[in-house]
């Protein structure tokens, strides 16, 4: 009964667990008499049902520790489990996101800049809701990067500081890419780095975007990643580039 | 006559030379747009980068950083022969400077005109009036406005 109660604030997949599993069971050669049962794959973050010992069917599962739902007989394994999976979940999603973030970001400025081949090399840090990146920008030639430069820099210049903001007339979000930094030239291929994150209103575009920006990228923003610790960038769905 | 013309000729060869053998300084000037005061202790990168296949010292630090002095100036020595283009980087002491913070001259265009490249912004009646001078790099700095410094918390992300 206790499960039972628990069992209904779980997500779905998780309910089902209960009502699939089989308290008979092998713990400890991890195997089924009936041939049937579940288990919860960490790499895949989901539980697949296996006819057969999965240990010989996928060896590397077992090795890294995958759970059955055996294992689960009782409420307080199911606890300890359970917030063992949120935790994955969550920490799942949020790798998804950075990743979507990621990709946009790199996009975004490979469709900006013609010359040039930008590489979005690894997450910073979470501000005001939006994750930053270190972004990694390269050159075919020393004009290519002195052309960089003075587009990025211009394009910011009557924009509000810390330059640049890159609009997208399709969304209304910007990508803003900041903290240019030295060159460097290895071989022939001009190097920056530089920094971005995406901004849902571009203050650049008018009191609208100034409005959109103070309120959701500064307000909405950090209420997001303090309260709820999760982000507001776009969805790879929406994503302009 | 002849040892006078002699010495002559040999002062003027080393005149001609001597642009040819001492290294190129260029000055980058940070000043305040608004009063034309100096900006000091504001660092300030140079990267010196040969493209392949273009000449080289043997010997050259490929960033020198320097902050500038109480004039707000920062004197960089170029190697000989120079790199064709400077990358400039200005690390402001304050944020709450609209200026031009990564720039990429052409080391001739320096040299022989100098550059004035002026901060984003709307111009003002008030803002000094900067000539080019050869060598030399100006990044005039506007200060931020009351509104400027007072949303720049909420803007700057």
């Amino acid at each position: 009964m206790e499960i039972h109660i628990i069992c209904t604030k779980q997500r779905h997949w998780v309910c089902c667990l209960f009502n699939e599993s089989y308290v008979r069971n092998d713990p400890v050669n991890k195997k089924d008499p009936s041939g049937k049962d579940w288990y919860y794959d960490f790499a895949a973050q989901m539980w697949v049902q296996t006819f057969g010992d999965p240990c010989i069917i996928d060896p590397a599962l077992c090795a890294s520790g995958g759970v059955f739902a055996f294992d689960l007989a009782t409420s307080q394994s199911f606890m300890n489990f359970n917030s063992v999976i949120n935790e994955e979940v969550a920490q799942y999603m949020q790798a998804q996101d950075i990743a979507a973030t990621s990709n946009c970001i790199q996009s975004w400025i490979n469709g900006i800049f013609n010359n040039s081949i930008a590489t979005v090399q690894g997450v910073t840090e979470e501000i005001g809701g939006h994750w930053n990146f270190n972004v990694q920008i390269q050159f075919s030639s020393e004009d290519a990067a002195q052309d960089f430069i003075k587009d990025w820099q211009a394009a910011g210049d009557n924009g509000f500081s810390p330059a640049t903001r890159y609009g997208s007339d399709s969304s209304g979000y910007a990508l803003h890419l900041e903290n240019v930094g030295n060159v460097e030239q290895v071989n022939g291929i001009w190097t920056l780095q530089a920094t971005a994150h995406i901004d849902l209103g571009n203050p650049d575009d008018g009191l609208t975007g100034i409005l959109m920006h103070v309120g959701v990228d500064g307000v909405v923003g950090w209420m997001f990643q303090i309260l709820l610790g999760g982000n507001i960038d776009p969805s790879s769905s929406s994503c302009p580039y | 006559m002849n040892s006078l013309c002699c010495n002559c000729l040999i002062g003027l060869f080393a005149l001609w030379l001597s642009p040819l053998c001492l290294a190129q300084v260029v000055t980058v000037r940070i000043i305040n747009i608004t009063n034309g005061h100096p900006l000091q202790k504001q660092r300030v990168s140079l990267s010196l980068l040969y493209d392949k296949g273009e000449q080289r010292p043997a010997k050259y630090d490929e960033i020198i950083s320097h902050e500038t002095n109480i004039n707000g100036e920062a004197d960089f020595e170029l190697p000989e022969p120079p790199p064709r283009i400077l990358f400039i980087n200005i690390r402001m002491s304050s944020e709450h400077w609209r200026c031009t913070r990564t720039w990429a001259p052409n080391t001739q265009e320096v040299v022989q005109r100098g550059i004035v490249r002026l901060p984003g912004g709307k111009p003002q009646k008030t803002d000094v009036l900067i000539n080019a001078v050869p060598g030399v790099m100006v990044f005039p700095a506007r200060p931020f406005t009351f509104w400027e410094r007072l949303l720049y918390p909420l803007l700057k992300g």
